[in-house]
């Protein structure tokens, strides 16, 4: 089977800045020209192991700011009924409090981190090893989750196939706390096979049934978890194990979860099933028959790496595959890329309230982070434009731009641009050089020949009638608010 | 029991395919004969007004049937679930054998009013227990062993048009935009046709594109970027140029509707109120849409039922019946037929977290002016199983067959593929 090969630039298959430019998008989100055009000076190895340097760091421990102390046992013992209530109520609310926070401060390290890459890697886990903090509802174990993808993204799939199981948010979320013995809880074994490792297809309703019973027992310390809102680890309950015989996937014997983890990196449908999706993500939205193939080399390159995830990316984002054209403007930006790759393309930093806000309008267009749709992460691609999302994509670019909403907008033209992010200079000049210049800089998907007319013609009126900045500030929000600037 | 309600006992007695056949062929022919008419195009389009509306209800996560119509006389029911049973005491009785959960007092009245039809153990063959895959499989109506790329609804639409398989660029109007509107955060697959017709909205007071200098200049412009252009024609450009063009298209009319027609109705408080209540709106303030699409989630009651799905099928029953007094008042009832459905319900036995893992068959309501209301389906057996789980006794398809025949006027076969036979739940 063919593995990937390496590019080798030629005349007709040039590296240079269009191709430094997507490897800066798909590997991190994007930057100004200047962040692309020191990655195209090095050459694509080079350039590939600069962005995508692996290095070791121990999972941090979570700030101060997160933590929510409940209030203590004996208190709350002491305490009447609907003083009770109360306390319970004031600890729930500042939880999620603190949660809403992490979910900023993660948005805020994408949009500033010198490792942009390993940021993309940890959105790429968190949405395959999907979780909502809706349920979880614990910000302490929440940054631990994040922290297991943010440290160790790079590590081997396996290794962090074995950590997840034991992640206490994943336990909580779901279910697996609870399965016990007597009457075990699918809900982990199911999900293990068909979204985390395996795909639909690739195992039976019985192996389903009988890995079920191989993770029963692994739970929490702490009885009551989720009632008091505190924090937990991993604890192995012996006597909630079902320690008897069991075949899953075609292997017998007293079968732990361990075991499942082992069973299943052994399964040739896991590399497959892993190199599709890392594929679809950083890749190509679509996988058509001639893409099957390189598919089928990620998974070699997979297996030949022991499942190591950084060296196999690094392989990939370094192969003549990953640059062909058919794979430009191939990929629909999810509304994370969107915002972050748009901030660090313009050099904004928002303020704490303003990174606060678009984590709340990252709803409104399909990814809140932490908070996915389901089990199964988001499945990206088209499904992350309909009209609504379309409509608000294009409106919240309108805030970053504007540096508020509407009202905003109007503000800042009798205001002559008070409270509006500095936009970086574009090519002074007549309109058509101006349109030319935000176009360059935004898109990769060119406009059509009349919309850049028009487009032009419509910069020479702004320069004209508003001078330069309203007018460079105007296009380029209408920019945005294009089919073409969702692409990457 | 009146005699106009086909009860479980008449059902168990004759098989549903016969009775079925029975019920609505007749006004499938009188009414695609006039719907045909119409698209002959030798007169005047029927106004929107007169068009049949259907609103699905989706139930994401798989919701439990067996605790949602409850089999409370039966013994191996209170065995498989010694601790979610409901007590045979609390249940609302539908008869002598089945009852709603006790939190559905809004769908009881609209049973014991003869509008709420109860479809038992609907399910298909070879059942899929994966969340993502049935819901695929309810949402394109295809077999479990197949994949279908265009949603039940999508073909639907595509019959509306004449079966065009997709207008050219640049002639999507507001009423083909229209035709299916999603209060969702994703676009259902159910739409999904050659087109891309439907739009998804959620709040529609900023639905609509926010110029930062809403010049007429700069909104020319806009409509021009956003237009699908000459050869693109494939790939993700031209799918986003459709989304773009069905957005701005449709975003006018949405917004001058949010601005007006205000519902003086009495809505519960819950997101699926909310929803039921602005479909009302915009169906009052006569939006071209034949489909409305809603969804209800956290089914997937895996842990701790009990704190969760007595709570969703409350809201679920208020909402719905909040709805149907409103379209009543409104005089609009007679024009909406409101179905559910959930890609599957649950393990007949409980786990051992107070939860019930995924299984197969479960529950469909359908309800409306349209609907003649009753019990329907065979109660599906507590101890023949297949894994676990309860067999079918209705397959979902019989259902949508039922819908387009009977109501949408349109000709199931071209839609589902083939033949399926109905249910006599429409009213002639």
């Amino acid at each position: 089977m063919a593995s990937l090969a390496p590019f080798e630039p030629t005349a007709t298959a040039p590296w240079g800045l269009p191709q430094a430019r997507r490897l800066l998008e798909r590997a991190g989100f994007g930057g100004p020209p200047e962040a692309v055009a020191e990655l195209a000076a090095l050459g694509p190895a080079e350039a590939v192991g600069k962005l995508c340097a692996l290095r070791e760091r121990a999972p941090a421990a979570p700030p101060d700011w997160l933590t929510v102390t409940p209030p203590p046992r004996e208190e709350l013992k002491a305490a009447g009924e609907a003083e009770r209530r109360r306390l319970r109520k004031q600890a729930q609310g500042a939880e999620r409090k603190a949660v809403f926070q992490l979910k900023t401060w993660w948005l805020q390290q994408m949009v500033s981190s010198t490792t942009p890459f390993e940021e993309k890697l940890a959105l790429f886990w968190h949405g395959h090893f999907a979780v909502e903090s809706q349920k979880v509802k614990n910000a302490t174990t929440l940054f631990h989750y994040l922290e297991l993808f943010r440290s160790r993204g790079s590590e081997k799939f396996g290794d962090l196939v074995l950590a997840i199981s034991r992640d206490p948010a994943m336990l909580v979320y779901l279910d697996n706390h609870l399965n016990v013995r007597s009457h075990p809880n699918e809900n982990y074994a199911r999900e293990l096979f068909e979204l985390f490792t395996l795909g639909i297809g690739n195992y039976s309703e019985d192996d389903v049934k009988n890995s079920a019973r191989a993770f029963t027992g692994w739970s929490l310390a702490t009885a009551g978890w989720l009632k008091r809102g505190g924090e937990s680890e991993f604890q192995f309950r012996p006597l909630q194990h079902d320690a008897g015989p069991k075949t899953i996937l075609g292997e017998s014997g007293n079968l732990n979860g361990q075991d499942v983890v082992s069973i299943i990196l052994k399964q040739p449908s896991c590399s497959t099933f892993l190199a599709r999706k890392l594929w679809r993500f950083f890749v190509d939205d679509a996988v058509d028959e001639a893409d099957e193939a390189q598919v089928a080399a990620l998974a070699q390159t997979l297996v030949a790496n022991d499942f190591a995830i950084g060296p196999t990316l690094r392989t990939l984002f370094a192969s003549s595959a990953f640059f062909d054209p058919k794979h430009q403007a191939a990929h629909i930006k999810s509304p994370v890329e969107l915002v972050v790759g748009t901030l660090r393309q313009l050099g904004i930093t928002p303020t704490d309230a303003q990174a606060g806000f678009l984590t709340l309008a990252l709803n409104g267009l399909g990814q809140e982070l932490l908070d996915p749709p389901n089990v199964a992460g988001w499945p990206g691609g088209r499904e992350w434009v309909n009209t609504a999302t379309l409509l608000n994509r294009y409106n919240l670019c309108g805030y970053l731009v504007n540096g508020g909403g509407a009202a905003a907008a109007r503000r800042r033209q009798r205001r002559n641009n008070a409270g509006a992010p500095p936009l970086p200079a574009f090519a002074a000049g007549d309109g058509e050089s101006l349109a030319r210049a935000v176009c360059a800089r935004l898109l990769v998907a060119p406009l059509g020949d009349e919309q850049q007319a028009a487009l032009a013609r419509y910069a020479g009126d702004e320069l004209k009638s508003r001078g330069a900045e309203d007018a460079a500030r105007s296009v380029v929000h209408l920019v945005m608010s294009t089919p073409n600037y969702q692409l990457t | 029991m009146r005699d106009d309600v086909w009860t479980r006992r008449e059902f168990l007695g004759r098989g549903v395919a016969i009775a079925a056949v029975a019920g609505t062929v007749p006004t499938f022919l009188s009414r695609c004969a006039f719907a045909l008419d119409d698209r002959a195009g030798s007169e005047a389009p029927r106004d929107a007004k007169d068009q049949p509306i259907l609103v699905v209800v989706q139930l994401a996560g798989g919701n439990d049937g067996l605790n949602t119509v409850v089999p409370y006389a039966d013994d191996a029911y209170h065995r498989a679930r010694p601790t979610l049973a409901v007590a045979a005491k609390d249940v609302l009785r539908l008869d002598d054998h089945l009852g709603l959960h006790p939190t559905m007092t809004g769908l009881k009245s609209l049973y014991d009013e003869g509008s709420l039809a109860v479809v038992q153990a609907v399910g298909y063959p070879n059942p899929n227990r994966s969340h993502f895959r049935s819901m695929e499989i309810w949402e394109t109506a295809s077999d479990s062993d197949r994949q279908e790329h265009y949603g039940w609804i999508g073909r639907y639409f595509d019959c509306q048009c004449g079966g065009a398989p997709s207008p050219a660029p640049g002639v999507v109007d507001d009423t083909t935009a229209l035709m299916g509107l999603g209060l969702v955060r994703r676009q259902t697959l159910a739409f999904a046709n050659h087109s891309s017709a439907g739009v998804t909205l959620q709040r529609p007071e900023q639905y609509r594109w926010m110029a930062s200098d809403p010049s007429p200049a700069q909104s020319a412009l806009f409509a021009s970027l956003n237009q699908p252009q000459p050869g693109s024609g494939k790939g993700e450009i031209d799918f986003l140029q459709r989304t773009a063009l069905n957005a701005n298209v449709s975003s006018a009319r949405i917004a001058k509707l949010a601005a007006g027609h205000e519902s003086k109705a009495a809505y519960p408080d819950s997101r699926i109120a909310g929803d039921l209540r602005l479909v009302s709106q915009m169906i009052a303030g006569g939006l071209p849409t034949r489909v409305y699409y809603v969804s209800l989630g956290g089914f997937d009651t895996h842990a701790q039922q009990e704190n969760e799905q007595p709570k969703l099928l409350g809201e679920l029953s208020a909402a719905l019946a909040a709805f149907d007094g409103d379209l009543k008042a409104q005089g609009l009832r007679e024009r909406v037929l409101t179905m559910t459905f959930s890609e599957f319900g649950r393990r007949v036995a409980e786990n051992g977290s107070k939860g019930t893992d995924h299984g197969t068959a479960s529950v469909m309501f359908l309800t409306g002016g349209p609907i003649k209301g009753g019990l329907l389906g065979r109660t599906p057996s507590l101890t023949d199983l297949d894994h676990g789980d309860l067999k079918f006794n209705v397959d979902f398809r019989s259902v949508y067959a039922t819908v387009l025949a009977g109501w949408l006027c349109c000709d199931p076969v071209k839609v589902l593929g083939r033949e399926h036979p109905t249910l006599p739940i429409i009213k002639t």
